[in-house]
C-alpha cells in the first residue's frame, strides 16, 4: 500500500460526522464569559487570582478557537481507564495536548496510535486545574481521508449522471445458480465466508474464483481483470465481487472508476460485497445487487436448499392429491354405473333372454305340432281317397304337396318371428347399448373377466396364476394370462420411492391389466 | 472463448416451472386417468431429479488461471488460512 495516506479510522465516512463531546460543562460554566476586548490592566493593589486569570484565558481561547481542524502526528497516546483518551498532537515546531472524551473515544479505531498523522476537529480550551490549554476533540481521522472523500463524492456524482447506477438496468440474480464466479483475494476472509455459505445453502453450485488483490496499489486492475475473465470464461451465472472489512484505504479499489466500469460492462449480474454493513463503495452502486457483507452476498446468490426441499415436498403432496382427486372423480362416475341394476344383477339380462328364447321355442313347437296335425290329417285323408282311385301317381302328388306346404309354413313362421320378435330384440339391444359403460371405458377403464368363472374380476385375489383374462376395452378386447397374484392394491399413490413413481406408467399398448379394476378398490 | 457446459439438461428453474404446470393440471381435475397417471409419474420424476440436485455433494471449486497467451483455464482451488486483507472477517 502506498504510504501517501495513513490508515483510516475504519473506512466509514459516517464517523466523520462530528460528535460533540460535553466539553463545555467544566470550562465555560465555571467562569462567566469576559469580553477579550477589555484587556486586563495591571493593578498592583488588587492582583487577580489565578482562578480569575485562568478563567479569562479560557474565555479568550474559547472565543478565538471554537471550532478548528488541526493536523499533526500523534504521540503520548493514552487511553485512560476512565475511557477518555489523551494524546499530544505535534509537528516539527510545536505540540498541543488533546482530549477525546469517552463518549467519542469508544468508536476510535485501533489505527489511531502514536506516530500516525491525523486530522483532528475540536475546540480549544483550558484544563484550569493544571493550566493546560488543549484541544477538546470532537472527531478524528487519518490524514488524507478528506481528499478521498471528495474523490468518492465526485466520482459517484459523475457515474450517477452517466447512468451507471440506473435502477432500471439492475438485473435479477438467477434463482438457482449453477456456476458462481467470485472476484476476491484467494486468501482473504471473504472467500472463506462465501465458500462456507454456498456449501451450506447450495452445494450444487460450482464456484470459480478469480483471484485478485483487493487492497493497495494494483488491486483495481486485478479486480477489473477478474470480472472480465469470468465473463470471457463464460457459462457463469453471476459474479460476486468483494472483500471483507477494512479501512477506507483498504476498500478504496472498489471506489475506482475502472472497477465500476468493469462491473457495468459485465454480461452477467454482479453482486458487490465490500467491507461491512456500513461501508458503501462505488461498486455497490453500480452492481446489480449490493450485499452488506461477503457472507450476505453468498446468501443472496443462492437459495437455501432446506427451503427448496420443503417446497418440493409441498409440491409432491399437491401432485399426489391432484391424482387422488382425479381418481375420486372417476370412481364416483364409475359408482353410478355400478349402481345400475343391470350391472349389479347381470344374470337378469341373461334370464330375460332365456325366457324369450324359451317362449319362442314353445310357440314354435306349438305351431309346428299344429301344422303337423293338420298335415297328417290331410295326408291320411288324401291317402284314403287315393287308395280308392289312382294309387301311385296321386300318392306322389300328395306327398309333393305336403313337402311344399311344410316349406311354406316354415317360411311363414320365419317371417312371423322376424316381425314379432325382431323388433323386440332390436329394442333390447338399443337399451343395452345405452347401459354400456363406453364413457368410462373411453376414459381408460377396462372391465376384466376371469375366464374360469366368467365373472367380472374385482379382486386380484380371485385370479390365480395361469388364469386367462378377457379385458374389455373401449375398443376391442384383449386376452391375457395372469403371471402372478399380487393382491396388493394399486401402486402409484405412495410417495415416491423412485421405482414406484414410474410404476403407474404402463408401457403403451401392453395389456398389463392383470389387476383389472384394482385402481379403484 | 466461451466454454459450453456439456449437459443440456433442463435447469432447476425449468424443472420447477414444469412441476408447477403439472400441479395445476392435476389440481384442475380435468385430465383423464391415463393423463393423470402420466403427469403424476412425470412430476414424481422431476421431484426426484430436483432432490438429487439438492443433495449433490459440494461441487468443484476452481481458480481461474490465465496463460500468457490469454488462454483461460481453471485449476483446483483450496482457500488458504493466511489472511492478507488485514480484516477481521465478518
Amino acid at each position: 500500500m502506498g504510504g501517501w495516506a495513513p490508515r483510516a479510522l475504519s473506512g466509514r465516512f459516517a464517523l466523520q460526522i462530528a460528535f460533540l463531546a460535553p466539553v463545555r460543562s467544566n470550562t465555560v460554566m465555571a467562569a462567566p464569559l469576559l469580553e477579550p476586548s477589555e484587556p486586563l490592566t495591571p493593578e498592583p493593589e488588587r492582583p487577580v487570582t489565578v482562578g480569575e486569570l485562568t478563567r479569562r484565558i479560557t474565555a479568550t481561547l474559547e472565543m478565538e478557537f471554537p471550532d478548528v481542524w488541526v493536523v499533526g502526528e500523534i504521540s503520548n497516546f493514552n487511553r485512560h481507564t476512565s475511557g477518555h483518551v489523551f494524546f499530544t498532537l505535534k509537528d516539527e515546531r510545536a505540540a498541543i495536548r488533546c482530549v477525546l472524551w469517552k463518549s467519542g473515544a469508544g468508536r476510535l479505531s485501533a489505527e489511531i496510535k502514536d506516530g500516525v498523522e491525523v486530522e483532528v476537529r475540536g475546540h480549544v480550551s483550558v484544563f484550569e486545574k493544571q493550566g493546560n490549554y488543549q484541544v477538546y476533540v470532537s472527531s478524528i481521522r487519518p490524514r488524507g481521508l478528506g481528499a478521498l472523500e471528495v474523490a468518492f463524492r465526485k466520482l459517484k456524482e459523475r457515474l450517477q449522471k452517466e447512468g451507471l447506477f440506473d435502477p432500471a438496468r439492475k438485473r435479477p440474480l438467477p434463482r438457482f445458480p449453477r456456476r458462481v464466479g467470485v472476484v476476491t483475494s484467494p486468501t482473504g476472509a471473504a472467500i472463506r465466508d462465501i465458500l462456507k455459505v454456498l456449501a451450506r445453502r447450495w452445494p450444487a453450485a460450482e464456484i470459480v474464483v478469480a483471484a485478485a488483490r483487493v487492497q493497495g496499489e494494483g488491486a483495481a486492475p486485478e479486480i477489473v481483470r477478474g470480472i472480465e475473465n469470468l465473463n470471457r470464461l463464460g457459462d457463469i451465472d453471476l459474479v460476486i465481487v468483494g472483500r471483507g472489512g477494512g479501512s477506507l484505504e483498504d476498500l478504496w479499489p472498489f471506489n475506482e472508476e475502472s472497477v465500476a466500469r468493469a462491473i457495468y460492462a459485465s454480461g452477467v449480474p454482479v453482486v458487490s460485497a465490500v467491507g461491512h454493513e456500513t461501508d458503501f463503495s462505488i461498486s455497490d452502486f453500480v452492481a446489480d445487487v449490493r450485499a452488506p457483507t461477503p457472507s450476505a452476498a453468498a446468501e443472496l446468490a443462492a437459495p437455501d436448499r432446506q427451503a427448496v426441499a420443503a417446497a418440493l415436498d409441498a409440491t409432491f403432496v399437491r401432485i399426489a392429491r391432484g391424482l387422488t382427486h382425479t381418481l375420486d372423480l372417476l370412481k364416483d362416475e364409475l359408482a353410478l354405473f355400478e349402481a345400475n341394476r343391470h350391472f349389479r344383477f347381470p344374470q337378469e339380462m341373461v334370464l330375460a333372454r332365456v325366457e324369450t328364447v324359451e317362449d319362442l321355442l314353445a310357440r314354435l313347437t306349438a305351431v309346428m305340432r299344429d301344422v303337423w296335425t293338420r298335415l297328417r290329417f290331410r295326408l291320411e285323408r288324401a291317402t284314403g281317397g287315393l287308395a280308392q282311385h289312382a294309387p301311385r301317381a296321386a300318392h306322389e302328388r300328395a306327398v309333393g304337396g305336403v313337402a311344399m306346404a311344410i316349406h311354406r309354413l316354415a317360411a311363414a313362421e320365419r317371417t312371423l318371428l322376424a316381425h314379432r320378435w325382431g323388433a323386440n330384440v332390436e329394442r333390447l339391444a338399443g337399451r343395452l347399448e345405452d347401459l354400456h359403460p363406453n364413457r368410462i371405458l373411453a376414459r381408460g377403464y377396462s372391465r376384466t373377466v376371469l375366464e374360469r368363472t366368467g365373472r367380472t374380476l374385482t379382486r386380484a385375489a380371485d385370479a390365480r396364476a395361469g388364469d386367462m383374462l378377457q379385458t374389455h376395452l373401449a375398443q376391442g378386447e384383449l386376452a391375457s394370462r395372469v403371471t402372478n397374484e399380487r393382491s396388493q392394491s394399486a401402486a402409484g399413490l405412495r410417495p415416491a420411492a423412485p421405482d414406484d413413481a414410474a410404476a403407474p406408467q404402463r408401457p403403451p399398448g401392453k395389456p398389463r391389466r392383470d389387476k383389472g379394476p384394482s385402481l379403484f378398490d | 472463448m466461451a466454454k459450453k457446459k456439456p449437459d443440456d439438461k433442463p435447469t432447476f428453474e425449468q424443472r420447477l416451472a414444469r412441476l408447477e404446470q403439472i400441479v395445476e393440471k392435476l389440481e384442475s381435475g380435468e385430465v383423464g386417468l391415463d393423463e393423470s397417471l402420466k403427469l403424476y409419474a412425470e412430476g414424481a420424476g422431476l421431484i426426484r431429479d430436483c432432490r438429487k440436485i439438492l443433495g449433490e455433494a459440494e461441487k468443484r471449486i476452481t481458480k481461474l488461471t490465465e496463460a500468457a497467451s490469454g488462454e483461460l483455464g481453471t485449476e483446483p482451488f483450496e482457500p488458504e488460512e493466511a489472511d492478507d486483507e488485514g480484516d477481521k472477517g465478518e
